[in-house]
């Protein structure tokens, strides 16, 4: 069951085939066997998603729940509401929260049919690179335990690549999709700003994240979008842009013409993830695709930038947690004051005080103009150099990652954690979309690319990595897990 | 950005936050890498275009001033319920 795609089965269970029940069970006895090891879950439903399964396939027998979806099991990344669940956000500060109402994407899967299994770990409030910033622990790489999955969506990756759930829905402030993606060798997208609604997402910083999906393959990927993406009158910055992403995977893209970034191919990234990448154009030259590399200079100014302003956003964004409303409270205060800076020093973690006090110093009066300003134009910067380049190309090219999955507790110093995101975090800085997939393995782990599109290209996107992964089969690999024996 | 005890200070209590004493030697050893890391900002060519700001030119910002901007007992006149010390905030879940 667990080597055909998320759309197979849901045709399966369509039909009759197979049941949302029996799946469901599988998929639970499947993580029980496995997520123990890894440290990929924080919260399990098992209850609550036979309930689901139960209610939904007897819809089915209906008449009803006609998506691709209906009855498929999935996995959310703990930073997305869903009503009656904890969502923790892998903080102390979130450590009982549970989760008053659904996030738009909730909303929207719920009403497919699709059976919600459990939240997954993750950095904690989505910032960090490694997956290693958690209050309940480091995620665990599924090709090598002593490494990391990935961050900041460790938990949906690694679910996805164990297929512990059929996808799962992860998100993506500075590559939070795409490097872990990379890092445990599935396929992940990070849509255009916009695409898919941001209400019931913990906000890190509200400019740049998006929610999107982690799965086995574009396919899914694509599947999943469907179902979330369109309009939210509970999110003003969401668009009216409905594509069928589906029925758009299967276009010819003869003719395609690819950019390959330079910069992303210099001494900084390791050879043979570098040559995977470029294999990507050999086999997309297969399908009438043309491929040159060229060159985008600004591309070394996007980390600090996109640190300067994530920084910003979130020491707003987490201004809110003072122990008053929601979260820890300290028991040790004498006054208001020390309330708030109690609750907020015993309730955040090391990176997460960071990134605070960076945002906080860069939006102070004596710091503005030398760094959120200039941080500010540099990403308009971005926005033109992609505006320019996609004049004359369809898609970019990149590695994901310079590197493959680094050792745990290797990183000693959070900027050298931050160099991780070196190839994703222009794409948030200027809104556009962007799919990681499998490419290949160095050292046996597996290395992701990276393909850009213009604002909107997302269905195109996932068209070239689904036509990719027809004649490629590195999507489909598997970890060789602790307890193979078991699942 | 030049990060010494007093800026770390500063934005330690900008953020309402507090480090023990050998917790804040050592962010602010990460600080001094981090601003290191930012200062490549300023080296961004003169030709980048303005980005689209909506201050007023020549408009200068407020003083960030760390403190209780209120007295204690006119605060706690606004709170619906209390105990004297604290706000009571009623449980929502």
């Amino acid at each position: 069951m667990f080597d055909i795609t998320a759309v197979k089965i849901g045709e399966k269970i369509k039909k009759g085939e197979l049941s949302a029940v029996d799946v469901t069970v599988a998929t639970i006895d499947r993580i029980n066997a496995l997520s123990g090891h890894y440290n990929e879950f924080i919260t399990l439903d098992v209850q609550g998603a036979v309930a689901q399964a139960e209610r939904v396939q007897k819809g089915i027998e209906r008449g009803e729940f006609l998506s691709a979806l209906a009855g498929v099991p999935f996995v959310v990344k703990d930073n997305i509401c869903v009503k009656g669940m904890k969502m923790t956000c892998a903080s102390k500060m979130l450590e009982n929260f549970v989760s008053p109402y659904d996030a738009t994407v909730i909303t929207r899967l719920r009403k497919a049919g699709a059976i919600i299994l459990g939240k997954t770990n993750m950095d904690e409030f989505a910032m960090g690179s490694t997956g290693e910033n958690s209050y309940f622990g480091a995620t665990l790489n599924p090709y090598d335990e002593r490494r990391v999955a990935g961050g900041s969506s460790s938990g949906s990756a690694v679910a996805a690549a164990l297929r512990e759930g059929f996808y799962s829905l992860g998100t993506d402030t500075g590559g939070s999709i795409r490097q872990p993606c990379a890092y445990c060798g599935v396929t992940g997208i990070k849509t255009t700003y916009g695409v898919v609604s941001r209400y019931g997402l913990v906000a890190h910083a509200s400019s740049l994240e998006q929610i999107g999906p982690m799965a086995v393959d574009a396919e899914t990927c694509a599947a999943v979008l469907d179902l979330i993406c369109g309009k939210d009158k509970f999110d003003s910055t969401t668009v009216d842009y409905n594509v069928e992403y589906l029925n758009s995977i299967s276009n010819d893209i003869k003719g395609l013409k690819i950019g390959v970034l330079s910069e992303s191919f210099s001494d900084k990234t390791d050879k043979t993830l570098g040559d995977n990448v470029l294999k990507v154009c050999d086999t997309l030259k297969y399908f009438g695709a043309q491929a040159e590399m060229f060159s985008m200079p600004i591309t070394q100014y996007t980390l600090p930038a996109y640190y300067v302003i994530s920084s910003a956003e979130a020491s707003s964004n987490l201004a809110r947690y003072d122990g008053v409303r929601y979260g820890l409270r300290s028991n040790f205060c004498n006054n208001i004051e020390e309330l708030y800076v109690n609750s907020r020093s015993e309730g955040f973690g090391d990176e997460v005080k960071r990134r605070i006090l960076l945002g906080t110093l860069v939006l102070s009066a004596g710091y503005y103009d030398d760094y959120y300003k200039l941080a500010l134009r540099a990403r308009e910067t971005v926005k033109k150099a992609f505006e320019k380049a996609f004049e004359k190309y369809d898609v970019i090219l990149s590695p994901t990652t310079p590197k493959v999955a680094p050792k745990i507790n290797s990183i000693i110093k959070p900027i050298d954690m931050y160099f991780g995101d070196a190839y994703t975090v222009a794409v948030n800085l200027a809104g556009l979309p962007a799919v990681s997939f499998p490419c290949g393995f160095s050292d046996g782990l597996p290395t992701g690319a990276q393909l850009i599109g213009p604002a909107f290209s997302d269905a195109k996107l996932l068209n070239i990595v689904h036509q990719y992964q027809q004649i490629t089969d590195y999507h489909k690999k598997t970890p060789e897990c602790k307890k193979e024996g078991q699942v | 950005m030049k990060i010494n005890a007093e800026v770390f200070e500063y934005a330690s209590k900008l953020a309402k936050l507090k480090f023990s004493q050998a917790d804040a030697a050592k962010e602010m050893e990460n600080l001094k890498d981090i601003a290191v890391f930012v200062e490549g900002l300023k080296e961004i060519p003169d030709t980048l275009p303005e980005q689209t700001e909506r201050r007023e030119p020549g408009a200068k910002l407020r003083e960030d001033v760390s403190g209780v901007p209120f007295e204690r007992e006119t605060l706690m006149e606004n709170s619906s319920d209390n105990d004297g010390e604290l706000f009571i905030v009623p449980q929502t879940i």
